[in-house]
């Protein structure tokens, strides 16, 4: 019989693994900027672990996630250094931003383009790529869905200008 | 690669995460976490503001110290009720940033994460006359009453604390105002 304790921590396991495309892809795409990756994947994971328990189902769980992952790397996160330790080596902290088996050069092609885009715009362009309906887009983000259909044509279009420019 | 967006979203998603690497990350995120030697950036905020109330409520017990050292009763009195009101004020900026922010819709995470800043720089700047003219009567106190040292240290650590006060008013104004940008 496992105790409320173990039975969270299973629980945080198990929901982190089910959603580990979202953290990394979300992760990746905000630590172009001043953080590192290490950083602010400690900090969502900490922000999960902290919100799970008030989770009460009123949105779906790949939304919730997405808004922590997003509200951590846009609003909430500062540098670390002076009060956090980290528990993540950067040599595992480099195999999850940029998985073996996978063209590692394409990845760090996609996050650079995708890294130049605004904050707010670039959280649009990940729920779009990740194949999002415009419900869950606007669930995500607060906007209205004309709201969203609006700022992601205009992000769509700057993503094609910027990985033109990248390209060229 | 191809710049086609459509080229973009299928290299997207072909993108894996290595699950070894995520099951040995989590894991050692978790220990940190169960261990407490980690926070997230909103505890970071709740334990700082905690730490200045607590500094606050020690300024009463500090204002019987400087009235054991001859400083007028007045002078202390008004040094103590500094620190509580300061205190005050800084327990009212805890309540509201332990409300929860990550979870919340991405829009009204900014606005929430943008309205903290804002009341800490406000009260941050509402202490700061009250303080130097608490500060400056209590330095002059120091001086007339002989104890030059005290008087010298506290210059001292006064010019430190702008100093560190400064920075840390300028580094959250730059990122509010980065906030605010994103909102528009």
């Amino acid at each position: 019989m496992n105790t409320p304790e173990e039975t969270r921590q299973q629980r945080f396991l198990a929901l982190t693994d089910e959603h580990k495309g979202i953290i990394v892809k979300v992760c990746s795409s905000y630590a172009l900027e001043s953080h590192s990756f290490a950083d602010l994947y400690q900090e969502v994971m900490a922000n999960i672990w902290q919100g799970m328990e008030s989770f009460r189902g009123e949105a779906r769980m790949s939304t919730w996630i997405y808004r922590v992952a997003l509200n951590t790397c846009i609003a909430l996160h500062r540098s670390h250094r002076r009060h956090n330790v980290s528990a993540v080596g950067l040599d595992v902290a480099a195999e999850l931003a940029a998985p073996e088996g996978t063209d590692t050069a394409r990845v760090h092609q996609l996050y650079e383009i995708i890294g130049r885009l605004e904050p707010v715009d670039r959280a649009l362009i990940l729920l779009w790529l990740d194949d999002r309906s415009y419900d869950e887009i606007s669930d995500v983000m607060g906007f209205t869905k004309s709201n969203v259909a609006t700022r992601l044509h205009r992000a769509k279009r700057q993503l094609a200008s910027m990985a033109k420019d990248f390209i060229e | 690669m191809d710049y086609n967006i459509d080229d973009i979203k299928s290299s997207w998603q072909s993108i894996s995460v290595d699950t070894g690497a995520f099951s040995r990350a989590s894991g050692s995120v978790l220990g940190a976490l169960t261990e407490h030697r980690i926070s997230s950036s909103q505890e970071a905020i709740v334990k700082m503001l905690k730490t200045e109330m607590c500094i606050g409520l020690a300024l009463p017990l500090l204002a019987v110290v400087l009235y054991a050292v001859s400083i007028p009763l007045w002078v202390c009195v008004v040094y103590a009720l500094f620190g509580l009101v300061g205190a005050t004020a800084k327990y009212w900026l805890i309540r509201y940033a332990r409300q929860p922010i990550a979870h919340l819709p991405v829009a009204e995470g900014v606005r929430r994460a943008v309205e903290l800043r804002r009341r800490i720089i406000r009260v941050n700047f509402a202490i700061v006359g009250p303080m130097l003219a608490v500060v400056g009567v209590l330095l002059q106190s120091l001086f007339e009453s002989s104890h030059e040292g005290a008087f010298w240290g506290g210059i001292v650590g006064f010019g430190i604390g702008c100093f560190v006060a400064y920075v840390r008013v300028r580094m959250m104004l730059r990122r509010t105002r980065r906030l605010v940008e994103l909102l528009k």
